[in-house]
C-alpha cells in the first residue's frame, strides 16, 4: 500500500539540519538523477528523500521504456539511481519536507525534525495517487481498494478485480494484475484510451480482461464490520444513457491521475491551477534560486526518462546559480 | 527490543496479553513500503518498550491467516489488546505519525 496523504503537519522543526548548498525535496528518478548531476559538478548537496524512497518508480514492477533496459523492476531501478547518486557525493535522508519558505541565508526547508538553509532548492516531490472520492473508497482502503498493483495484485488470486481509469499506468497494473486474478474489468468513462498505442493491443488480446466503456463507478460496497470483510461489490453508471449497475467484485484499484505533491510550497513558488509547479525553459520556477524537476511540473509527459532528463538540467541550472 | 517475526498461527496466544499493546506487521518480501516501514517499526519497538510489543509476519508463509483477517494489502498493522483487534493501519506511516498513534493507544488501553 502506499502513502496517500500529503504534508501530514506534525509538530514544529525543533533540530538544526544545517546549512547545504542544495537541497533536493523528493526520491524518485528525478531527485536521484539531480543528485548524481549535483555531485559530479561538486555541489555540496542534500536529498530528502521523503517517506517513500524511489517514489512511483519503486512501485513500478517493470519498466520497459527506460533506454538501455528492456524490462527491468522499477525498484531495482530506483535502488540503482540512489546508489549512485550516493556515490557521486550527494547526501541522503530518510526525511519529508513540510514546509519551505524564503529567509535571508536561502530557502529555509524544514522536515518533522529538522530545519536547513540551501541557497537553492530543486522541487523533486513526484505526484501522489489521485483518489475518486466515492462512497465506501476510504472504508475500504486495504480491504479491497487500493492504488497499487504491485503492492497488493497477489492477494487477489483467482478473484475477481475491478480497474478504474484509461491512461499507461491503468492498463499496465491492469496487464500485471491479469497475472493473479481470474477476470480483471476494466472501468473507463470515456470510449477509447488514452494509453500508448502498445499498451492498448495487449489490453485488448488479453482474454481476462473486460472492459466496461463510457462507464464510472459510483460507490464501492462490502462488508465493513466483520474482521475478514471486504468489498463485495460496486455500484456503475452508464455515461451514455445514465442506468445504474451493481457488478459483484473482490477489490478495486485506482488509477486516474496524480495530484502533484506541492503542498509545502504552496507559497514559495507559482502553481498552475492543477497544482503542479509552473516553469520556464523546463526547470526554472517563479524564483532564481528553486528549480522543479519530473512529475512535480507542469510537463506534458510524466516518464521515468523525462523525469531523470529534468533532474540533470536542474542540477546543471543549480550548479551555474551558485558557482558562475 | 526489535521486531519478532512469528507465524500466523503464534497471534492468538501473543494477542491475549492485556498488560501490553500487541502490534502484527504483516508483511511480504516484494513489497517496497513495507522494507520502507520496517525500520520505522524498529525504532518504535525500542521507544515504546514495555507498552507495545512488536511482531511480523510474512503473509506469503501465513496466508491462512492472512486470508481469515482480510488482510488484502500490505503493509497492514493489526493492534491487539486481551485478546480483541483495537486497531489496524494500513499502508506506510511515517515514525512521528505512528508513534503518536500508538501512544495514544496505549494510554486508552493500558492502566498505569
Amino acid at each position: 500500500m502506499i502513502d496517500l496523504r500529503l504534508g501530514v503537519v506534525d509538530a514544529p522543526a525543533s533540530r538544526t539540519g544545517g546549512e547545504v548548498e542544495l537541497l533536493i525535496a523528493g526520491g524518485g528518478p528525478a531527485a536521484w538523477t539531480a543528485g548524481i548531476y549535483a555531485g559530479r559538478y561538486r555541489l555540496d548537496t542534500l536529498i530528502l528523500a521523503g517517506h517513500q524512497p524511489g517514489g512511483q518508480l519503486a512501485l513500478t514492477h517493470a519498466i520497459e521504456n527506460f533506454p538501455g533496459h528492456s524490462n527491468v523492476s522499477g525498484q531495482l531501478l530506483a535502488d540503482e539511481m540512489r546508489k549512485q547518486a550516493e556515490s557521486a557525493g550527494a547526501r541522503v535522508a530518510e526525511d519529508q519536507v513540510e514546509s519551505a519558505r524564503a529567509g535571508e541565508e536561502g530557502i529555509v526547508i524544514a522536515t518533522t525534525s529538522s530545519e536547513y538553509t540551501a541557497r537553492a532548492l530543486l522541487i523533486a516531490t513526484g505526484a501522489a495517487p489521485r483518489k475518486l472520492g466515492i462512497p465506501g473508497e476510504d472504508a475500504f482502503y486495504g480491504r479491497g481498494v487500493s492504488y497499487c498493483g504491485t503492492c497488493d495484485a497477489p492477494f487477489f488470486r483467482d478473484r475477481r478485480v475491478l480497474v478504474v481509469g484509461g491512461g499507461d499506468t491503468a492498463i499496465k497494473e491492469a496487464l500485471y494484475l491479469t497475472e493473479y486474478a481470474s477476470e480483471v474489468v476494466v472501468v473507463h468513462r470515456r470510449d477509447e484510451l488514452r494509453a500508448e498505442p502498445v499498451l492498448r493491443e495487449r489490453l485488448l488480446s488479453n482474454d481476462r480482461i473486460t472492459m466496461l466503456w463510457s462507464t464510472t463507478l459510483l460507490e464501492i460496497r462490502g462488508d465493513e464490520d466483520s474482521a475478514s470483510g471486504g468489498v463485495t461489490s460496486v455500484l456503475l453508471e452508464s455515461v451514455r444513457d445514465g442506468s445504474k449497475t451493481t457488478e459483484p467484485i473482490d477489490g478495486v484499484f485506482v488509477f486516474i491521475g496524480w495530484d502533484p505533491a506541492t503542498k509545502p510550497f504552496r507559497g514559495l513558488v507559482e502553481l498552475t491551477p492543477d497544482g503542479a509547479v509552473s516553469t520556464t525553459g523546463g526547470v526554472r520556477t517563479s524564483r532564481p534560486d528553486v528549480f522543479a524537476a519530473g512529475d512535480v511540473r507542469d510537463t506534458d509527459l510524466r516518464q521515468v526518462v523525462t523525469a531523470a532528463a529534468d533532474g540533470a538540467r536542474a542540477a546543471f541550472a543549480a550548479y551555474r546559480l551558485l558557482r558562475e | 527490543m526489535a521486531t519478532t517475526r512469528i507465524k500466523g498461527s503464534d497471534i492468538d496466544a501473543l494477542a491475549a496479553r492485556s498488560d501490553r499493546i500487541t502490534l502484527v506487521d504483516f508483511t511480504a518480501t516484494w513489497c517496497g513500503p513495507c522494507r520502507m516501514i520496517h525500520p520505522v517499526l524498529e525504532s518504535l519497538s525500542a521507544r515504546l518498550k514495555g507498552r507495545v510489543d512488536f511482531y511480523e509476519v510474512d503473509v506469503d508463509q501465513s496466508p491462512k491467516e492472512a486470508n481469515q483477517l482480510g488482510i488484502r494489502g500490505v503493509p497492514t498493522l493489526i493492534l491487539y489488546h486481551g485478546g480483541r483487534e483495537i486497531d489496524r493501519v494500513v499502508g506506510f506511516r511515517d515514525a512521528g505519525s505512528l508513534e503518536a498513534h500508538l501512544t495514544g493507544l496505549a494510554d486508552t488501553h493500558l492502566t498505569g
